[in-house]
């Protein structure tokens, strides 16, 4: 009978190590920082054979880290599997200066600590050429000054504007800051017919510096503003105090697994108004959580998911869509799966252009990037320093369908 | 005036979520003398069943309810079976037990992560829209939760004071040893106390599953909660575990709407250090199962 026990209690242990979530395929549940090694793409399986240019010439290594695992599991997960489609379509056309391209990962569970480890990890032992890095800001401002000692270039997912402003000689960001998205949303508000604006923002960095940017719109004036803790599921408490003001449009201003909850209970209160907010609101999740809630959001955002990839308005995104539902059977979980395709396209066009994965060399020819293509639009380091795009574009929910806002 | 009205009806919405989760850890302490660390699991898990229940399959919103009680009861039954059982038998103590449920709940939020992922699943309500109480506006899924709870404490009682099994596992609780010499099946009975108090658990999780949605980690902080409601009502104390959750939630509610909603967790602990600082033994001293 004990040994019996013993045995459930092992394989059930085993079951837990190595996880596979039903709506995206993870990487293997890597604990304290370890790495698990892929050939471009299916990290599930062992190394896939790619094609790879020249067999016998030395890879580069990217290093990719994200929180693979924890509350934002399906934002990483999604930005793993851009970085893995562009290091494939990389393979499949050459490599980078003739050499194929490796992709090591590690998790950093949204963990500051861990994500550290991992980018030790990645430059100490698997002795990465560059690193796509994970979409939580603080855990790039925690990491930056690593691969700037080690110079070694990285690319960041995150959305917060402090770590780009740090003087951080090796780190760029691959997407707009939420400025932009505050910007575009500002401007919105500015040319609207409202007065009245609450504010529901996430109690962090991010939620508190979109709220803060949402206080000094000419014409439109923060009546109420209340705030949650992310890791909390009922907003009863403050949306009721919320609605009690006069309001003609709220924001609300937070990540994409609060997004959900947060609009059903705004529209179960009863409010029926616009509702604007970030680009959370791109993620599908919030779409299969709200339901027709969503109707009537607006959002700022580069880009968002679609219910299909021949519904999308940009051609180059897609056929990146149709990519990546070829490879991975799904459409992304979010668009953090274009910030890592963009952001690894990034690296391999300065490492072309530097003619070397030289961290020093790569990190100029990023700096003198002009004009690049890429899903999020045209990128240029060479005015904007660490930001490369500068700025978003609006949408709008109608029913639950995303179309261009003001059309 | 209608803000704070509105806000004493969510925080009782949510206190009826403590307030059961409370209940559970009580009921199981009175039962069998041990904690179930877990319970917020149940919560969880109850969502979880709710949602494929109702998603999946496609099932009407009561029953829902009445599969994930029945399912929860089941795996709360095992675990006691198979688990606490067997410590017990070798002589564990309560803070043994409360560890090896510390580590099964980790083990069950993973177990759901495995399951259903990590993103939040939703239900959709069985009632839509809201309900207007003159100025008052209430979501009347809200009504939905009231009755549910209502109910569960009616038929928990009911079945603890009204039927042979109840009366046998309120015999089992006050004197383990006249039980056994009158031939109550301790174990059996043990274990049925532990299945329906992850079934209380449970229930609580589907009717607030149009609210909150199910998500893996939900149960961390609902568990934690549903705790502190049962000490502020006095341990062991299942009845007075309701009113400890009722009161957290409206302190709860009304803190974040009107102190800051940035310190919102804070207040139900706030409330938790309070009494066991001025009243430790909880509102209602801890007495015989009832």
């Amino acid at each position: 009978m004990k040994r019996i026990m013993m045995l459930v209690l092992a394989s059930l242990l085993l079951l837990t190590a190595c996880g596979d979530s039903e709506d995206s395929s993870t990487t293997e549940a890597v604990s304290d920082g370890e790495t698990t090694t892929t050939q471009g793409t299916d990290t599930t399986a062992p190394a896939t054979e790619t094609t790879a240019p020249e067999a016998e010439a030395e890879p580069v290594v990217f290093g990719f880290f994200g929180p693979l695992t924890g509350p934002t599991a399906q934002a990483g997960n999604a930005l793993l599997h851009g970085a893995e489609l562009r290091v494939k379509e990389l393979n499949e056309s050459g490599g980078i200066l003739g050499r194929p391209v490796e992709l090591v990962t590690c998790d950093d569970k949204s963990e500051p600590e861990d994500g550290v480890t991992c980018v030790q990890r990645l430059i100490d032992q698997d002795g990465v050429d560059a690193i796509v890095g994970t979409l939580h800001s603080p855990i790039i401002s925690a990491t930056a000054p690593i691969v700037g000692e080690n110079e070694v270039p990285m690319v960041g997912a995150g959305t917060g504007v402090a770590w780009c402003n740090e003087g951080h000689e090796y780190v760029w960001r691959e997407t707009a800051n939420s400025d932009a998205n505050a910007a575009a949303i500002k401007q919105a508000l500015q040319e609207s017919d409202w007065s009245n604006l609450g504010v529901l923002y996430q109690n962090d960095d991010y939620g508190a510096s979109g709220a803060e940017s949402l206080e000094a719109i000419e014409g439109i004036e923060v009546v109420a503003s209340e705030t949650y803790n992310p890791a909390d599921r009922d907003y009863s408490g403050q949306i009721i105090k919320l609605l009690g003001a006069d309001l003609d449009v709220i924001a609300v201003w937070g990540l994409g697994d609060t997004l959900g909850p947060v609009t059903n209970q705004l529209r179960q209160q009863g409010w029926d108004g616009p509702i604007i907010g970030a680009e959370g609101y791109t993620l599908p999740e919030v779409v299969e959580v709200a339901g027709e809630n969503v109707d009537g959001v607006i959002f700022a955002s580069l880009y968002y998911i679609p219910e299909e990839a021949a519904a999308y308005p940009e051609e180059n995104v897609r056929a990146f869509l149709e990519s990546y539902v070829a490879e991975f059977g799904e459409l992304p979980a979010s668009d953090n799966a274009y910030r890592a395709y963009d952001g690894a396209t990034i690296l391999a066009y300065a490492m072309e252009q530097a003619g070397s994965v030289d961290g020093s060399a790569v990190k100029d020819a990023i700096n003198a990037i002009s004009g690049l293509e890429g899903l999020a639009g045209t990128f240029d380091y060479a005015t904007g320093g660490c930001e490369g795009i500068q700025t978003s574009k609006l949408w709008e929910y109608e029913g639950t369908s995303v179309t261009p806002y003001g059309q | 005036m209608e803000a704070f009205v509105r806000l004493v009806i969510a925080g009782l919405m949510a206190g009826s979520v403590y307030a059961l989760v409370g209940l559970s850890f009580s009921f199981v302490y009175k039962g069998t003398n041990l904690i179930n660390w877990a319970q917020g699991e149940w919560f969880m898990l109850g969502g979880f069943v709710g949602f494929t229940v109702l998603e999946v399959f496609h099932f009407p919103f009561w029953s829902a309810i009445v599969i994930a009680a029945i399912v929860i009861f089941l795996a709360g039954f095992g675990v006691y079976r198979l688990l606490v059982h067997r410590m017990v038998q070798r002589g564990a103590k309560l803070l043994d037990v409360l560890l090896a449920t510390i580590g099964l709940s980790i083990l069950l939020q993973n177990v759901a992560m495995l399951i259903w992922g990590t993103s939040v699943r939703s239900v959709p309500p069985l009632l839509k829209g809201t309900l207007s109480l003159g100025a008052i506006i209430v979501p009347r899924q809200y009504m939905i939760i009231f009755f549910t709870t209502v109910v569960a404490v009616a038929l928990l009682y009911t079945f603890m004071q009204r039927t042979d099994f109840g009366t046998a596992m309120r015999a089992a609780a006050d004197n383990p040893y006249a039980a056994r010499v009158v031939g109550i099946p301790e174990h059996l009975v043990n274990a049925t106390t532990w299945g329906i108090g992850a079934a209380i658990a449970g229930i609580a999780g589907v009717m607030v599953a149009p609210i909150f949605g199910a998500y893996f980690f939900l149960g961390l902080t609902v568990g934690i909660k549903g705790f502190a409601a049962a000490v502020v009502g006095g341990f062991g104390r299942p009845y007075g575990a309701l009113a400890g959750g009722l009161i957290l939630g409206v302190v709860e509610t009304l803190g974040a709407a009107y102190i800051s909603s940035a310190w919102k967790d804070g207040f139900a602990m706030a409330v938790l250090v309070l009494f066991l600082l001025l009243r430790p033994h909880g509102l209602f001293r801890a007495e015989a199962f009832d």
